[in-house]
């Protein structure tokens, strides 16, 4: 038969029975736009909590070489002097979970510039640095390399150092003096804003690691290096790899504690990931069995429809439609079916998903994959219940299809 | 006179209950002319449904020959009866058989959707029809706002469009008052005089089967009377 004729038969044929038609629609729809809307709600929670990792910079690693006490008196009262540069640079080396380390040196000093000065902490680091925190520069540019080795006098400030020492003047191309020693501001350092920890992220000027070192750290040897775990890697598995390292550096017997201590927080990121991901399954969950009861009340209904209509088919096989004819209208007004329901569920579910954003200002992501994943899988449950009792009464002989109770 | 419009021969059917073999119709055979007005009248059970069903094509002999114009139809795929049934033959059900919601237009022009007659030719036909039948003021009607007798003519109408040889009723006055059933009958008379349609009415009351001019009746599977009537009124 014509397929334009098949087509508007089949608009026509589902046009009868309003109601059947969007009882039919309905259950698809709703299937779908849970779906949609439920992943949307959980990827964007997830997104979220990884955005906020990215811009915190909060996946460092620190060692911290002082404080540690033993048997009430520190054993180790002076650090060797390169200590935790030669760390940094064995960790590096053989941590393979460890993407980036630097020593660090963190000295409170005051910074003058020709309009003012400020007590600040100025930090002495690798290049590093700022891949460890996650930081750019907002203006100018970050010290390199370069830097490190001809021991620039060289600094790259944050913004809150920028505000009172140069209040809405650029700071970049200046000069502050610290500590008597005149450095060139080269960048200002991206917004941060206050941790987690309830420090001032951007109350710092940070120098080159070697830089700190000659002109300005006297005798304060630095007790600190920070490191950062590759993307891939748990934090918690670069820490260990580091503890391990740093007891075998420094010769600790098996049965003495350590001469440093480890921070990170990761407990506090992992904590935030694992509720996300739980978060996120659970939404999973509760789509999938949306699906499967939007899947259950298609099939229902498409069952029940198709089958009702058993009596229809057994007259237009009297009066002369063959098998095909009428697997083709029935597999013909299913698709229409299912295609209008996958196409009000998919606009149902992206506008809950921005309802959701303005109620609650939840982020949400609309996930194609998933999206597609709803639709196919509304339209082939829908497509094969409207199909199958179809199919079967076409195998009956009309009489009996006639006949059908 | 030419060959025979139905030729049947020696026709079984049976049907299979469980493990138990139920024959309905025991050799029958048959041969009606074009032109003819046959009524095939027995009590229920007797197989002469089941004998209707075999001439319309709707269910397949289990053993016999059925010849219909110059078609072997015991030899036919199931495509090529449904096409039979489309082009020559046009049924009339006892329970009308129409379908709801839909207008009479529609319902009538049914069977030609099948003959990818196109929409608007379809309408002109189904029109020309329902005025035959004397429905040309209720087009726009759905079939459930008609009456018994008015559902019928419809199915008539129905039966009618394609232009078929044959016109297979059965049961058609059976859910009808005396007075339409009489009417309805009326209407089989008339196209089979004025069109030379050949009409075929299984029923089981003789007052409807007085209206043909050929009677057979069946029993138990088998025809034990055909005769010709000759008061037809």
């Amino acid at each position: 038969m014509n397929p334009v004729i098949v087509l508007s038969e089949s608009f026509r044929s589902l046009g009868k029975n309003k109601v059947r038609t969007a009882l039919s629609v309905l259950g698809i729809v709703i299937g779908i736009a849970a779906v949609i809307t439920m992943v949307a709600v959980g990827e964007g929670a997830r997104r979220q909590v990884e955005r906020e990792i990215a811009t915190l910079g909060d996946d460092w690693i620190m060692v911290s070489y002082w404080g540690v006490q033993r048997g009430g008196s520190r054993r180790q009262q002076g650090l060797p002097p390169k200590q935790t540069s030669d760390d940094a640079d064995a960790i590096l080396r053989e941590c393979s979970a460890v993407r980036a380390a630097s020593p660090v040196n963190r000295i409170s000093m005051q910074v003058v510039s020709g309009f003012g000065n400020y007590q600040t902490s100025v930090i002495g680091a690798r290049p590093a640095y700022f891949d460890i925190r996650r930081w750019n520069a907002a203006d100018g540019r970050l010290f390199n390399a370069d830097d490190m080795r001809m021991l620039n006098k060289v600094c790259c400030i944050g913004a809150t150092v920028a505000r009172e020492l140069f209040g809405t003047m650029n700071p970049v191309g200046q000069q502050v003096r610290i500590n008597r020693v005149s450095f060139d501001v080269i960048g200002l350092l991206e917004y941060k804003g206050v941790g987690s920890d309830g420090r001032d992220n951007d109350d710092t000027v940070l120098v080159p690691f070697t830089s700190l070192e000659r002109y300005l750290a006297g005798s304060e040897r630095s007790g600190t290096l920070m490191a950062a775990a590759k993307p891939e890697e748990d934090i918690s598995y670069a820490t260990q790899q580091i503890r391990d390292l740093l007891r075998q550096r420094h010769r600790i017997a098996d049965d003495e504690d350590d001469d440093f201590r480890i921070f990170n927080r990761s407990l506090t990121m992992q904590a935030n990931a694992e509720a996300a991901r739980t978060f996120n399954t659970l939404l999973t969950t509760i789509a999938s069995i949306s699906l499967l009861v939007g899947g259950v009340g298609i099939m229902n209904i498409m069952m029940v429809s198709v089958t009702e209509r058993t009596r229809e088919i057994g007259l237009r096989m009297a009066i002369g439609a063959d098998g095909f004819h009428i697997l083709e209208q029935f597999l013909c007004e299913a698709i229409v079916l299912c295609g209008f329901g996958g196409l009000f569920g998919f606009a149902g579910g992206c506008l809950f998903s921005k309802v959701m954003s303005w109620k609650y200002g939840w982020d949400t992501v609309i996930s194609y994959w998933m999206a597609i994943l709803a639709v196919a899988f509304a339209t082939a449950v829908g497509v094969f219940f409207g199909f199958y009792p179809a199919w079967r009464a076409s195998k009956l002989d009309p009489i009996d299809a006639l006949r059908f109770e | 006179m030419s060959a025979p419009l139905i030729d049947i021969c020696d026709a079984w059917k049976v049907y299979h209950v469980g493990e138990v073999q139920v024959p309905a119709v025991r050799g029958v055979s048959l041969q009606v002319k074009a032109g003819e007005f046959v009524a095939i009248t027995g009590p229920s059970g007797s197989g002469k449904s089941t004998f209707m069903h075999l001439l319309g094509c709707l269910d397949r002999l289990s053993s016999g020959t059925y010849q219909f114009e110059d078609q072997a139809v015991h030899q036919l795929s199931r495509p090529q009866l449904a096409r039979l049934r489309n082009l020559r033959i046009g049924f009339v059900f006892q329970s009308f058989n129409l379908l709801s919601r839909t207008t009479i237009v529609d319902n009538v022009a049914l069977p030609l959707i099948y003959q990818g007659v196109s929409r608007v030719q379809r309408r002109r036909r189904a029109t020309e029809f329902l005025e035959r039948v004397g429905l040309g003021d209720r087009l726009r009607h759905h079939t459930n706002q008609l009456s018994g007798g008015q559902q019928q003519r419809v199915a008539i109408a129905r039966a009618l469009v394609t232009k078929p040889a044959m016109l297979l009723a059965d049961e058609p006055t059976g859910n009808l008052d005396t007075r339409t059933s009489v009417e309805i009958m009326t209407l089989f008379q008339q196209l089979n005089r004025e069109e030379g349609i050949t009409v075929i009415v299984v029923t089981h009351e003789p007052e409807i089967a007085a209206f043909a001019q050929r009677h057979v009746a069946f029993r138990d599977g088998l025809i034990i009377l055909d005769e010709p009537r000759a008061h037809a009124a």
